[in-house]
């Protein structure tokens, strides 16, 4: 038997060492923010194995979330058309994932919750007086998020710890939203936070006064170069989007409204369609948004930066956009006119060239409605009733698939790791219960740690008699 | 064809038994007996088929040959579900099938057609399928029809003056769908079916056919023949291509069960004759349900199911995703005929599909499927058997003592609760663990908020069922006024001390019956005094009561209403439906002079979109009920909470202004007409504790009124209320003829009759439901004598009841007539037809009759009404602003010793014209306060009538008759806009106001 020379354990250890160094961004990305950046763009170009998707852990919060809002009216009568949800933002604890961390907030609890990772058992969690309706955004280390209470919250990611708060409004007055309390300019956009700022908006009624905002991260001011708080007569509902130029507030049910980031000067609003569900396109000089559902039916709109129209989703409810290809979910339905409810779902999934009109490369239908999509490890990823599976970018095929309580109402990959949350309350992790490279388990990943990572690399290298079960745990 | 079918099984049944002659001829005797009676009734009255198998030919072996016949050239060898079929295009190439005796269906013969159906896409306009009328002209021209509208199809009769319409049922085009219309004379009813490949069962969500009441219409024979693909004229339409296969004619109306079966042999492949071969049977009888089924939610993952039956028997529930997978089966084996079970793990946001039954051990029996929508399930989380996170010590006793006294003094279990003072959270959890409160905590303490949080996450409590907050200072709460329902102290048991104002803890207390309940029980560590502890309360100012006694030291202090409140326990106010709650609103005239109190539930996905002129809200003693579709839900007025909602199937009645209000409040219980009862539900927990039977079948629960001691109600003919719902046409624009009720009753409380008014006496006639109201003491309606209104066999009548028509006052506790006033005389105003609307009020004294004519004109007439004598005082009209699209509905208010209607105001005591600048309406009507009055203006609207002016909320929108109202000192205003985007959106949420603190 091959006899691991301390020597070669140093070295293995050495290599390891640089390769975890170097490829701590490209092996394990995180998921920093809502849809995992400011674009919302819920793509992430992290690895994902398939198979070590069979263990995991679920967190169940004790109650399922408690949403702002009522769904709104199933059809229109006039058009004889069915309706669709439009202020339905806030029906999962969707997670931010750095490192380490996963991160979410509550409409129950009122709180941003850390977890760990490998075992999701709770780390810390940080109290507001309101529901924190979007998960926190991550950003040089501190997390930026609001809450129903009316502040905007930063706290250390490490420790939860307060560093700044912020209100926009001089009222502190308190009232109630679906028997919870709320202030009459609770933060229901979360935050997007890019360039050292954090831009969110306060708002509950169109008859009561908005404010758009942008504060220093490092300090929560107000004042200073391109820092505001501008006020207005809009009602955003639904994440806020970030691109280079401008900010994009959904509104629900009125169209996403625009504004000059720099500035906070309104630059307009998007025609037509609604809804809270959007996300920004890229496509070289260009920003476009994809934006929906519409008032009176499900569709999608990706309109250009400057509000020019250049494709619509009929019948659209969500959308991925990855290279050159969109993924598409639509949906259908038929209403049953004697006793009022819908039925007949049809789910599809498409993709569309992009770079050739839009046509269909594939589409399928799906076996139960779908109410999320990212696209992750070269995959995608979709969440329906109880179930989440992944596809094949190819032909929408069905790689993976597990059950779930609920439906799946979000979606992320980070390290490695799949994240579902569902309408039930629940947080899933679908992936290895341990990444971390505290391999000896005792808290702190140093260089005890790389040497039994290189021994255990030996051992199951020694040509006479491998032995990889350390390994692969 | 069938008889040659028959005569095959009985020459094999011969051969066999041949060795056996007399009990041969027996058997054979019963066989042919058996089939023939089986055959007989499914081909009873059989009179047409067409298999269009390359001809026209009726080959159903009735005893008329109705051979059909070509018009252009249809094509009869197309595809077919079954070999060959027809075609028909261009409305130049169709089949007729003539008017043969058989097709002839007169004023009182049922009928049936049956046949698939495939179009290539969906079809504009409205072309015929099959019918015998001038369609394209109209539908109200004679006879039947039907028709193809895109993607539904509808059915629709006339005789020319009296025009039925049925639903629309979706039609998926380019595969075959089955359809059916059904006339059925017996029951008064219309039937459109149309079932696809997506329906799997009798039961499935697409099996439901439209049903309409057919009362009042005539003869069909339009003097046109019957056509396949085109209208009886053969003129008109040109859009459709179709294709036809498998008419089946009966001169009867086919059950639902034979329906299906026919369907359901065409899917697995066996037209029409298979299933005259092989006939289905009569399904048992469904269970008899007495009352409901219906359900309660109780948890977020929890329904009740209640039923009553006439009998004793044991009880099942079957529930499932879809009509067609009822998989899960909750049973309970004692028999009973007040039925209850519950439903645990519901973990989907979605329609759930029910059905409840009983077995005999060889039969189970079950009623037809219902659904509820657990989306709509607001319950809070059931935390009673959560561990306590804290340790135990020698407070743990002290403060379950605390919360069981605390409960069962306060008796409620819903709302919000104030824990003023609140530690470490621990009398928070013990009451969080007894009720289904939502508890606030609020403490200065900054550690023991923190404690409190944790320990509460801890226990899995917290943010389900309990919160807490920090705040600066007890004397200065962040909160709204009147949130909470119940205030408690903990700082009290565990520090003996009254921590902050009694002033601001009052600020916070919710009138009109809100419980602040402070103390201790014996044994605490720190006794509080009675002398502190009243003293503290003298500090505001406070009205209590104190016990000191073994059970500890405890003062409770009961808020009132508030100074100047009304309620709007009534569709249209209070029992005399002057539509005025005259609350005064705390001296709030303008929108800016309010500020948002609660807002959110109860959505637009809990009721019809636009509410088409349903039920308005209504409140008594600080709750509010609210109608959805097919539930009814009620909430504090002061917090918004919903303290319980019931999914109650077909539960739809619409188009109030021709109808009277079905939904009323007293101090302790809602009242609600369901079918042919009344049900009287506890206010606070939402159960039926008596339910008022008619006890008259063939009739409907009408009016509920609730005055003085007395519920009273009056008798419909049963389905003839509005319950349509779904497109425009059910905005009911048009649908002028009124409800009215063939018999008025009072019942006293616990459900017995006290009295009863019946029509059919011959100096009585059929009473207008808009034209009833109550007040004095007396009960006032007006009727119509008219012999041809009182022989009707339907409760919705139009023209036949403007003559003989009598106003009528009768004694409230006795029902004994005290006066009548012969409307159409010049001494009781020559009162113009109510054409479009007709109502009823009274207001000291007075009575006001305010009607829209036929045309353009409103007219007002007063009374003067004591016990004895009515007195026609004055009668005013003028022009509407405009009749269409609502504007010629709205109905007066009386308010501060007027009478407000659309631009006009008018002295009640003598008519003399006070406004012309009374805002218009829109498609609403008014509803009144003390000094102001909501509409819909354009978003909602409220006037001012001393300054005259009006002020808006933008950018959300009233419903389209009346959701808006001034109760309990504040504005309420349910979701109603829903499915409307008029108005730059509108937000579609419930909200109320309260008079701003600023």
């Amino acid at each position: 038997m091959q006899t691991v020379r301390p020597q070669d354990k140093r070295l293995i250890a050495f290599v390891w060492m640089f390769i975890i160094c170097f490829s701590a961004t490209t092996i394990a990305e995180d998921w920093p923010t809502y849809m995992h950046d400011n674009a919302r763009t819920g793509v992430s170009s992290e690895p994902l194995v398939l198979n070590k998707f069979n263990s995991g852990w679920t967190y169940q919060s004790p109650v399922p979330p408690m949403r702002a809002w009522s769904d709104g009216p199933r059809w229109d009568a006039y058009s004889t058309g069915g309706a669709v949800p439009m202020r339905d933002f806030d029906t999962a604890f969707f997670v931010t994932v750095v490192g380490d961390n996963v991160y979410f907030g509550s409409s129950v609890t009122n709180s941003v919750h850390c977890l760990d990772i490998s075992t999701g058992a709770q780390k810390w969690f940080y109290h507001t007086n309101g529901a924190v309706r979007f998960p926190p955004s991550h950003y040089d280390g501190k997390l930026y998020f609001g809450s129903d209470d009316g502040y905007v919250y930063c706290i250390t990611a490490s420790e939860g710890s307060l560093v700044w708060k912020y209100n926009p409004s001089a009222s502190q007055r308190v009232l109630l939203n679906n028997g919870n309390l709320i202030t009459q300019w609770p933060i229901r956009t979360g935050t997007a936070v890019q360039e050292g700022k954090v831009y969110f908006a306060a708002s509950l009624v169109p008859w009561e006064s908005t404010y758009l905002c942008a504060v220093d991260a490092a300090t929560g001011s107000d004042s200073g170069s391109n820092l505001y708080k501008v006020s207005g007569g809009i009602a955003p509902n639904g994440a806020i989007l970030a691109s280079d130029q401008y900010l994009y507030l959904p509104q629900g049910r009125y169209s996403p409204h625009v504004f000059n980031r720099l500035t906070g000067a309104s630059a307009g609003t998007l025609s037509s369609a609604a809804g809270t569900f959007a996300l920004l396109t890229s496509d070289g000089s260009s920003t476009g948004i994809v934006f929906g559902s519409g008032k009176f039916s499900s569709w999608g709109s990706q309109l250009t930066g400057n509000n020019d129209k250049i494709a619509s989703y009929p019948n659209g409810k969500y959308l991925v956009v990855a290279d050159d290809t969109s993924y598409v979910v639509t949906e259908t339905f038929s209403i049953e006119t004697t006793r009022g409810y819908k039925y007949n779902y049809q789910a599809k999934l498409a993709a569309l060239d992009r770079a050739n009109g839009g046509a269909v490369k594939w589409d399928l239908n799906l076996d139960t409605r779908c109410f999320s999509i990212i696209h992750a490890g070269g995959m995608l990823f979709t969440g329906g009733i109880r179930q989440v599976q992944a596809r094949s970018i190819t032909d929408g095929s069905v790689l993976w698939s597990k059950p779930v309580h609920g439906r799946v109402r979000g979606l992320a990959a980070a390290s490695g790791r799949l994240f579902v949350s569902t309408d039930t309350g629940r947080i899933y992790m679908f992936g290895s219960s341990s990444v971390s490279s505290d391999f000896d388990g005792n808290g702190t990943v140093d260089a005890d740690d790389l040497f039994r990572l290189a021994g255990d690399y030996l051992k199951c290298t020694d040509p006479a008699t491998p032995n990889c079960d350390n390994l692969n745990q | 064809m069938f008889n040659s079918l028959i005569r095959q099984k009985e020459t094999k049944t011969l051969r066999h038994l041949f060795q056996f002659p007399q009990i041969t001829a027996l058997i054979l005797t019963m066989f042919i007996t058996w089939v023939g009676l089986a055959n007989a009734a499914f081909e009873d009255q059989f009179v047409g088929y067409y298999s269009f198998d390359g001809h026209y030919n009726d080959t159903s072996g009735s005893n008329h040959v109705n051979n059909a016949s070509a018009v252009g050239t249809p094509n009869v060898n197309a595809a077919g579900l079954f070999a060959k079929a027809v075609s028909v295009s261009g409305g130049t190439n169709y089949v007729t099938l003539g008017q043969p005796a058989d097709y002839l269906f007169g004023s009182s013969t049922s009928f049936t057609f049956t046949y698939w159906l495939k179009v290539p896409s969906a079809i504009t306009s409205d072309p015929t399928l099959i019918g015998n009328k001038d369609w394209s002209v109209s539908g109200g021209r004679q006879g039947f029809v039907q028709a193809i509208a895109g993607d539904d199809v509808k059915t629709n009769i006339s005789d020319g003056s009296t025009r039925k319409d049925t639903g629309l049922v979706d039609l998926d085009p380019t595969q075959w769908v089955f359809c059916a219309l059904v006339i059925d004379r017996s029951s008064n009813t219309m039937t459109n079916y149309v079932l696809d490949e997506n329906v799997v069962n009798q039961w499935d969500d697409a099996s439901m056919p439209t049903t309409v009441n057919i009362s009042g219409v005539g003869s069909l024979n339009s003097g046109f023949p019957v056509n396949i693909g085109q209208d009886g004229d053969g003129g008109g339409y040109t859009q459709l291509s179709a294709t036809f296969d498998d008419m089946g004619i009966w001169r009867r109306a086919l059950a639902e069960y034979e329906i299906w079966a026919v369907y359901q042999a065409g899917r697995q492949g066996h037209p029409l004759p298979w299933v005259v071969q092989n006939p289905p049977t009569e399904p048992p009888e469904p269970l008899a349900v007495e009352v409901g089924p219906y359900v309660q939610f109780t948890a977020p993952d929890r329904a009740v199911v209640r039923w009553d039956t006439t009998q004793s028997t044991n009880s099942i529930v079957e529930y499932g995703l879809t009509a067609a997978t009822l998989t899960s089966r909750v049973t309970d084996g004692t028999a009973k005929t007040t039925h209850e079970i519950i439903l645990n793990n519901l973990d989907v946001k979605d329609t759930y599909f029910y059905r409840v039954g009983s077995s005999d051990g060889a039969q189970e029996q079950f009623s037809k499927i219902c659904l509820f929508d657990n989306s709509i399930n607001y319950s809070r989380a059931d935390v009673s058997n959560a561990a306590s996170p804290y340790m135990t010590d020698s407070l743990t006793p002290l403060y379950q003592q605390a919360a069981d006294r605390i409960v069962s003094q306060y008796g409620l279990t819903k709302g919000i609760c104030l824990v003023y003072g609140c530690g470490e959270g621990r009398l928070a959890f013990e009451l969080a663990k007894r009720t289904d409160m939502m508890i606030v905590g609020v403490d200065t303490d900054a550690v023991k908020v923190k404690t409190a949080i944790s320990k509460l996450m801890q226990a899995g409590v917290y943010g389900a069922r309990v919160t807490v907050q920090q705040v600066s200072s007890l004397d200065s709460l962040p909160f709204t006024n009147y949130m909470a329902n119940l205030i408690v102290s903990d700082n009290i048991i565990s520090a003996g001390q009254c921590s902050g104002s009694a002033a601001e803890m009052f600020r916070v207390l919710r009138p009109s019956g809100g419980v602040a309940y402070l103390g201790q029980p014996d044994g605490c560590p720190t006794a509080l005094t009675k002398t502190a502890l009243e003293n503290w309360l003298n500090s505001g100012s406070l009205t209590f009561t104190t016990t000191d006694n073994t059970s500890g030291l405890w003062s409770k202090v009961v808020r009132p209403d508030l100074p100047g409140a009304g309620w709007w326990s009534h569709m249209y106010g209070d029992a005399s439906n002057m539509g005025n709650s005259m609350d005064t609103l705390e001296g709030g005239t303008r929108t800016s002079d309010f500020d948002i109190q609660w807002i959110s539930w109860p959505g637009a996905d809990s009721k019809v979109d636009r509410s088409p002129r349903g039920h308005g809200p209504v409140t008594k003693n600080g709750r509010m009920v609210f109608y959805g579709l097919d539930r009814i839900i009620t909430l504090d007025t002061y917090n918004g909470t919903i303290l319980w909602s019931l999914e109650i199937p077909d539960l739809k009645r619409f188009n109030m202004p021709r109808d009277a209000g079905w939904i009323c409040l007293d101090d302790d219980y809602v009242y609600i007409a369901v079918e042919d009862d009344c049900w009287t539900i506890n206010a606070d927990t939402g159960l039926r504790t008596v339910t008022h039977k008619l006890n008259d079948p063939g009739y409907d629960w009408g009016c509920v009124f609730r005055y003085n001691d007395k519920l009273y109600g009056s008798a419909v003919v049963e389905n003839t209320f509005y319950t349509g719902w779904w497109s425009s046409t059910y905005w009911y624009e048009g649908f002028n003829e009124k409800v009215c009720s063939k018999y008025l009753f009072a019942n006293n409380l616990d459900g017995s009759r006290a009295w009863t008014y019946h029509s059919q006496d011959s100096d009585k006639g059929v009473i207008i439901n808009s034209a009833i109201c109550m007040g004095g003491g007396n009960v006032y309606f007006v009727e119509s004598r008219n012999p041809a209104a009182k022989s009707l066999t339907t409760s919705q009548i139009g023209s036949q009841l403007w003559s003989n028509l009598y106003m009528v006052a009768l004694n409230a506790e006795t029902g004994v007539k005290l006066w009548e006033k012969d409307l159409k005389s010049t001494a009781g105003g020559n009162v113009v037809d109510g054409t479009v609307t007709f109502f009823l009020m009274y207001s000291d004294g007075k009575l006001v009759i305010s009607l829209a004519d036929g045309g353009t004109t409103y007219h007002l007439y007063a009374y003067d009404v004591n016990a004895s004598s009515c007195t026609l005082d004055w009668h005013q009209s003028f022009a509407m602003k405009q009749s269409g699209h609502g504007g010629n509905k709205k109905r007066a208010v009386v308010m501060g010793g007027n009478v407000y209607l659309e631009r006009r105001g008018y002295r009640l005591s003598d008519g003399a014209v006070m406004t012309t600048a009374v805002p218009w309406a829109n498609c609403g009507t008014y509803s009144g306060n003390a000094q102001t009055m909501f509409y819909r203006g354009g978003n909602i609207a409220m006037w001012d009538k001393n300054s005259g002016s009006s002020t808006t909320w933008n950018r959300i929108r009233p419903n389209c008759w009346l959701n808006v109202i001034g109760s309990g000192g504040m504005v309420l205003a349910p979701e109603g806009g829903g499915g409307c985007d008029c108005y730059d959106g509108g937000f579609h949420t419930s909200v109320a106001f309260i008079r701003s603190q600023d």
